[in-house]
């Protein structure tokens, strides 16, 4: 069963057409991988799905509804939650703390249960899943450090588990594996894999071949904003205009 | 998770004693530093509330007009219609909290440069109404004659209950804007602040929370203003210019705007400097100038991390929210 529809989906940055036309579905519990050479419209995508960026025409319908014109905060009220590239965390603040405003949901209050102490089991039930987020993504023993001293594999398991605390049912993630040792994308690698396992659809953008080939269930391809092919890895993989996409020549 | 269950003992014996010198301290003051001590005490709630709006990373210029609207309605409400000011002082910050409401709409739609630009401008435009329209506003004179607040037989024209007066209400509403700062509702501003994408990624409204902390914080100041012109009696445009706003930034960012007393240690450190060189009225803007440009150079953390070096205020824990 399809969680994401992407349907003719198009965005038009003046007179470039970055996206154009471009239809995919993800199915509920794969890893869905979204590949192509550089500029191919993979990261406009991406944006658009996350509603970091509007549409010029199509739709993407996530389990029937559709994102068109939702704000980000809506879409990932809905369960459709994104990462970033670059490292994007609350550098200043603990780990605990950036997993415990990934649960603004969970734990979002107004002024007035605030200033009386009457959102305190919500608030517990929070703490209660940044802890449960944080032993799952295993940095639970980093808790009281500073995002910024973590190492970089280490922030960037951390990023994904403050999209992980806002309990998302698809996860969006932007080249997760961009700038990682071995080591460290083994580690992100399995990860993701438990990731699925509890429930969760991910889609990831992705350069790393490797990475993508062993992990995603189903990949689409894109290039010069459209779908060149889509399917299992196998199949992607022997699509001999895949491969002259990547390398180049006639 | 409730930081208030178990404050430490020292702690709460501190605001004991803090409390009982406030209490005692007019006794012995001369006329006008009972009067200074007034103004002192109501601008600790003018730069606590506008440290709820700078949580989130957007420094407005128009605090002090916002004061100013809250001064205008519970003037105008008391004066015109008769009403106590038991009534128009806490209507005076629905006026403040609503007005910011309404310029949320416009104005949350820039940030930062283009923010701070927007709200003097909006800032300009009300004040400028207050001179343009005579009626109700009095134009530059303003309104003056407003009545004080009555209460059993109590005289509140005198400096030392009307000091009690304003104490209490400025301690519950800076009690109040820590609870806020201190909840889950701080958390989610700093995080506005610091990344606001990350924060919209993960479902928090960054629009509804810019706006929620300057309605706040309006309200608040909404309720000072109130405080001020039903103490000095007349209320006029010129209270509340760019003037006025300049001096709630130098105290906040003297004091520093990193801990929650940043800002009032600089209200309370600036002020008393300043009303120490009153003999010499001259000399007084040179001085003040120097002393900011002191601090600046030689204290760039702001006067709270002097406070930070005693380890009594915990500097680790202030960061914290958990």
């Amino acid at each position: 069963m399809a969680i994401l529809d992407v349907n003719h989906l198009t965005k038009k940055f003046g007179g470039l057409v970055a996206v154009n036309n471009v239809s995919f579905h993800v199915n509920e519990g794969d890893i869905h991988g979204l590949i192509g050479p550089n500029g191919a419209g993979k990261s406009t995508t991406f944006k658009m799905i996350a509603g970091f960026l509007s549409f010029t025409d199509g739709d993407v319908l996530f389990n029937g509804v559709s994102l068109r014109g939702k704000k980000p905060s809506r879409i990932a009220s809905l369960g459709v939650v994104r990462t970033f590239q670059e490292t994007t965390l609350f550098q200043e603040l603990s780990v605990f703390d950036n997993v415990l405003i990934g649960n603004h949901n969970q734990a979002k209050t107004n002024v007035f249960s605030a200033l009386m102490g009457l959102d305190q089991s919500k608030q517990k039930d929070a703490h209660d899943t940044a802890r449960e987020v944080l032993e799952f993504m295993s940095l639970w023993e980093r808790r009281d450090q500073l995002a910024s001293e973590l190492p970089l594999g280490f922030q960037r398991t951390l990023a994904v588990a403050i999209a992980l605390a806002s309990k998302p049912k698809l996860l969006l993630l932007d080249e997760p594996f961009a700038g990682m040792n071995p080591e460290e994308t083994r580690h992100m690698m399995e990860l993701t894999q438990n990731v699925r396992e509890s429930g969760i659809t991910v889609v990831l953008v992705e350069h790393n071949m490797k990475a993508v080939m062993g992990l995603c269930d189903r990949l689409t391809v894109l290039n010069f904003g459209t779908v060149l092919d889509d399917g299992s890895p196998e199949r992607v993989r022997n699509n001999p205009d895949v491969i002259q996409a990547y390398l180049g020549g006639n | 998770m409730n930081k208030f269950s178990s404050p430490s003992i020292q702690k709460l014996v501190a605001l004991g004693g803090l409390f009982a010198f406030l209490i005692v301290l007019p006794h012995f003051l001369k006329y006008h530093h009972q009067d200074f001590l007034i103004f002192l005490t109501i601008n600790i709630l003018v730069v606590v509330s506008y440290r709820l709006v700078t949580l989130t990373g957007e420094w407005s210029l128009i605090h002090a007009v916002m004061m100013g609207v809250g001064a205008y309605s519970s003037a105008i409400l008391s004066k015109s219609f008769g009403i106590s000011f038991w009534i128009t002082l806490p209507l005076a910050g629905v006026a403040a909290g609503s007005m910011a409401a309404l310029l949320s709409y416009p104005l949350f739609r820039l940030t930062q440069f283009y923010f701070l630009i927007g709200s003097f401008a909006a800032g300009e435009a009300i004040r400028l109404c207050w001179i343009q329209f005579i009626q109700p506003f009095g134009g530059t004179g303003g309104i003056s004659a407003i009545p004080s607040p009555e209460l059993l037989n109590i005289d509140f024209l005198e400096p030392i209950p009307y000091f009690y007066l304003v104490l209490f209400i400025v301690s519950v509403c800076v009690f109040l804007l820590y609870r806020i700062e201190k909840s889950r509702i701080g958390l989610t501003l700093h995080a506005v602040h610091w990344k606001a994408v990350l924060a919209e990624s993960v479902g928090v409204n960054t629009w509804n929370y810019r706006s929620l902390a300057f309605i706040t914080g309006s309200l608040f100041v909404g309720l000072a203003g109130a405080l001020k012109v039903h103490y000095i009696g007349t209320v006029a445009p010129k209270q509340f210019d760019i003037g006025f706003m300049v001096f709630i930034l130098i105290w906040v960012i003297v004091g520093g705007y990193r801990t929650f007393y940043g800002a009032i240690l600089g209200a309370i450190i600036l002020s008393i400097l300043d009303e120490i060189f009153r003999g010499v009225d001259q000399l007084r803007p040179a001085i003040y100038g120097a002393t900011l440009i002191l601090f600046i150079l030689y204290l760039p953390g702001g006067l709270e991390s002097l406070l930070q070096k005693i380890k009594f205020f915990n500097p680790a824990k202030n960061q914290r929210f958990t």
